[in-house]
């Protein structure tokens, strides 16, 4: 029981705010953009294996309950099996998060240049790391931060496993596109009365993508 | 001289540097006379209002991180309903200030009391004026003009905030807690409307909070927009 207590405890810490959190957001989140038309896990994972390289578009709405309308950010999106990811920005901040080999950096445009976020935690994200293959293999019900299950229309609803990521966020909810391979909106639910709704546009997979995009900023 | 001594001294200098400056004339207009408020207008909002930042924070040691921030103020009512975020959205603090601070929200490392009261403390400076009239107006010794208000911290140390206006559009808000520097604040005030808006608010803040756990917040505007009582 002292065991279970601890890992808890150490597993809540991966959770802290910034970076830390955005990464598993992130990861699930890109993973989510490789499942095909989810009508069974099998289904899932083939699809996801036929996936090499996504490049997509999306929007961004916050829904507060403070906020009258959401607020909206702008950006793109790049990944690369197996581990690569480039999750940009373009509005109303100029962010970009960088994922390549391993290692993770997040660059911020500020009035006063480009400035390195200090949120990165390294140690946490070799452990996001680790969980990245899994989830693009289609692997969601073996996820250990998070619990999968398909729903009707179809839906993957994921909920987190431990209590620490599950006073943060309290689902997420995946809606595949008709097309094979794409998924049109991502809900990340952290209470009733606050959620992003993410919207993924002008999907592309598998067309050739060249490392730098992951490695630098340009 | 020896080198503890001149430390000793430097300390000192810099004790009396951050220390309250003296008012060494009264104003001339005598426009902040007791009982009349001066015309902070374009410096605090006034009604309901609510605000979206980006915050640019730069931490001890010098780290640095954005966020986003999302205020609603009640310059009637004194209230304020601070929501910060991450830049992918998720919400790491939410709180609101009247007579008491209420956390609705908080994620580690934004989930301790001391933040809550720091973040309120901080948004209030910027965004409610200083409570009563000035006690003291005039000039400071660079000439800039001055309003000071006297209050008291929630646990009873004096608590001074002078208000310094340094051109059309430049402010300096200095807030001394038992007579030393604890917040140096300045706001560029808007050359025209916000978009949307016929409100003069400032673009863009920036707070000093001096000290071995001191750390920078600059604040730029991206929306406002007058708002009901929520």
């Amino acid at each position: 029981m002292k065991m279970d207590n601890r890992r808890g405890k150490a597993r809540g810490q991966r959770f802290h705010g910034g970076l830390g959190l955005a990464v598993p957001v992130c990861l699930v989140v890109s993973a989510a953009l490789c499942i095909g038309w989810a009508d069974s896990w099998e289904t899932i994972r083939q699809d996801a294996a036929k996936i090499h390289t996504i490049r997509a578009g999306f929007v961004q709405e916050k829904f507060l309950k403070i906020l009258k309308k959401p607020l909206i950010s702008k950006g793109m999106f790049y990944f690369k099996a197996p581990d690569s990811l480039r999750w940009e920005y373009r509005s109303p901040i100029q962010s970009t998060l960088l994922m390549h080999g391993g290692k993770i950096k997040r660059y911020i445009r500020t009035d006063q240049g480009l400035i390195e976020d200090a949120g990165a935690r390294l140690q946490a994200m070799q452990v996001v790391m680790r969980e990245i293959t899994g989830w693009l293999a289609g692997r969601f019900n073996n996820n250990p931060d998070f619990k999968a299950a398909l729903a009707p229309g179809p839906r993957i609803v994921l909920t987190p496993r431990n209590p620490a990521l599950a006073g943060i966020i309290q689902k997420i909810v995946l809606v595949p596109a008709k097309r094979p391979g794409v998924i049109r909106t991502v809900f990340i639910y952290e209470s009733e009365r606050s959620y992003t709704k993410l919207t993924f546009t002008d999907c592309r997979l598998n067309e050739k993508m060249d490392d730098r995009i992951f490695q630098e900023l340009k | 001289m020896r080198p503890l001594t001149l430390l000793f001294l430097c300390l000192c200098l810099v004790s009396c540097a951050a220390g309250v400056p003296r008012i060494v004339a009264p104003s001339a207009t005598g426009q902040t006379a007791a009982g009349r408020k001066p015309d902070l207008a374009p410096l605090f909002p006034s009604g309901t209002w609510r605000f979206v930042h980006s915050i640019e924070a730069t931490l001890p040691g010098g780290r640095k991180t954005v966020l986003m921030g999302v205020t609603e103020v009640s310059s009637t009512q004194r209230t304020l309903h601070c929501v910060l975020m991450s830049i992918e959205g998720l919400v790491l603090f939410d709180g609101r200030k009247g007579r008491t601070i209420r956390v609705d929200r908080a994620v580690p490392p934004f989930n301790s009391g001391k933040f809550a009261q720091g973040l309120m403390a901080d948004v209030s400076l910027m965004l409610l004026s200083p409570p009563g009239t000035p006690v003291e107006t005039g000039t400071l010794e660079n000439g800039q003009p001055v309003y000071r208000y006297r209050t008291r911290t929630p646990d009873g140390k004096p608590l001074i905030t002078d208000v310094i206006r340094q051109g059309k559009h430049r402010w300096t808000i200095n807030q001394y807690e038992a007579g030393r520097l604890r917040r140096h604040l300045r706001a560029l005030v808007g050359r025209g409307a916000t978009a949307g808006t016929t409100a003069t608010v400032p673009e863009k803040w920036e707070l000093t909070v001096p000290g071995p756990r001191g750390y920078d917040l600059r604040l730029t505007l991206l929306e406002a927009a007058p708002a009901g009582p929520s």
